[in-house]
């Protein structure tokens, strides 16, 4: 549902790159994406979302306005690379999604995202999910904090904490 | 919820697209070509590089660079004008990394970059929590102008990249088109 209340469907573009590309990427090598982002961060995002509608042969391309990405260290020496997309208008299209590193023994990558819902009397809210397994599984944990950087990496940390 | 499995394949295609050289952004690192460097050049440095790495010019008000190796390492050189002092430069770049890349890492200090009489640190860690290499950070000051170099190595790249680094410094002339 959009706020003007017309239902939409999720555009394959936006939810391509937030769904299934970046945690494709992630899982497949999670250190070498990490040395990207930290080096590259911008040109690699915006190449990888150029290059998403000619791979999967998508006739609707959306623009890349408001994609972006910020790297954070938590106090538990945890490294998230946060990345922005364009504005979400459809219900599983993410705002944001999270990739959060351990130390290189461990776990090696997990992957947050931050996605729009409607709650039944059709307000937008956020939901909370979460792609394991390589990718394989998603992982719904609810209502999401606002839709603010500080916010989710609040949340993510929350949700770790808590095992 | 389980992906299908035919559009599992054509993801699993399309990833692998994006990951594979040279078709996708994702490449593998290479030893420098330093039998035919490239030079660079502005207002207050000049310098040569390999010519297999490319070079990124600084966007906004400040001059400077960043220098990419074929793989993920990289140089960044920030001047700033009217100058400052080096120590200052130093410690505030070294500063802003720490949230981001470097907190927790092992600090030492390093002595000169190339020909310069450049103060430098050197944070070694895990960057990002994740992947082990090191920052070096060097910071030098003329009569016109300050100039901080950023060196970024993963450990497993130091081998293949570091002549290329050397090659960088070694040529590195702060003060071009101005005063020394």
């Amino acid at each position: 549902m959009s706020e003007d209340g017309e239902n939409l469907q999720p555009r394959d573009h936006h939810y391509l790159f937030a769904h299934r590309v970046l945690p494709g990427l992630v899982f497949a090598e999670p250190s070498r994406f990490a040395q990207i982002m930290i080096g590259q961060g911008e040109a690699f995002l915006m190449q990888v979302w150029g290059m998403i509608p000619e791979q999967f042969g998508l006739a609707e391309r959306v623009e890349p306005a408001g994609l972006g990405y910020s790297l954070a260290l938590a106090e538990d020496a945890t490294g998230m690379i946060t990345v922005r997309l364009p504005p979400p208008r459809a219900v599983t299209e993410a705002h944001m999604v999270a990739v959060v590193f351990g130390p290189k023994d461990q776990d090696p990558a997990r992957y947050f995202t931050l996605e729009l819902g409607y709650s039944l009397d059709d307000r937008p809210r956020t939901v909370l999910g979460e792609w394991a397994q390589g990718g394989e599984l998603h992982a719904n944990f609810g209502d999401g904090p606002s839709p603010e950087e500080g916010a989710f990496r609040a949340a993510i940390a929350r949700l770790i904490a808590g095992g | 919820m389980r992906r299908p499995t035919e559009l599992w394949r054509r993801i699993r295609s399309g990833v692998d697209a994006l990951m594979r050289p040279p078709e996708g952004p994702v490449s593998d690192e290479r030893a420098p070509d330093l039998l035919a460097p490239r030079v660079y050049e502005s207002r207050r440095f000049r310098l040569s590089y390999p010519g297999n790495w490319g070079v990124v010019e600084a966007e906004g008000e400040g001059e400077g660079c960043s220098i990419h190796s074929p793989g993920h390492s990289l140089l960044q050189i920030n001047i700033f004008e009217p100058t400052v002092p080096a120590d200052e430069a130093l410690e505030a770049h070294a500063e802003a990394f720490s949230d981001t890349l470097t907190r927790g890492f092992e600090r030492d200090e390093v002595a000169g970059w190339g020909s310069l009489e450049a103060r430098g640190l050197r944070l070694r860690g895990p960057l990002l929590a994740h992947v082990p290499g090191e920052l070096r950070i060097f910071a030098a000051a003329s009569e016109a102008a300050t100039a901080v170099i950023i060196e970024q190595i993963y450990d497993e790249d130091r081998g293949l990249v570091r002549p290329g680094f050397a090659m960088i410094a070694s040529s590195f002339e702060l003060g071009i088109g101005g005063r020394r």
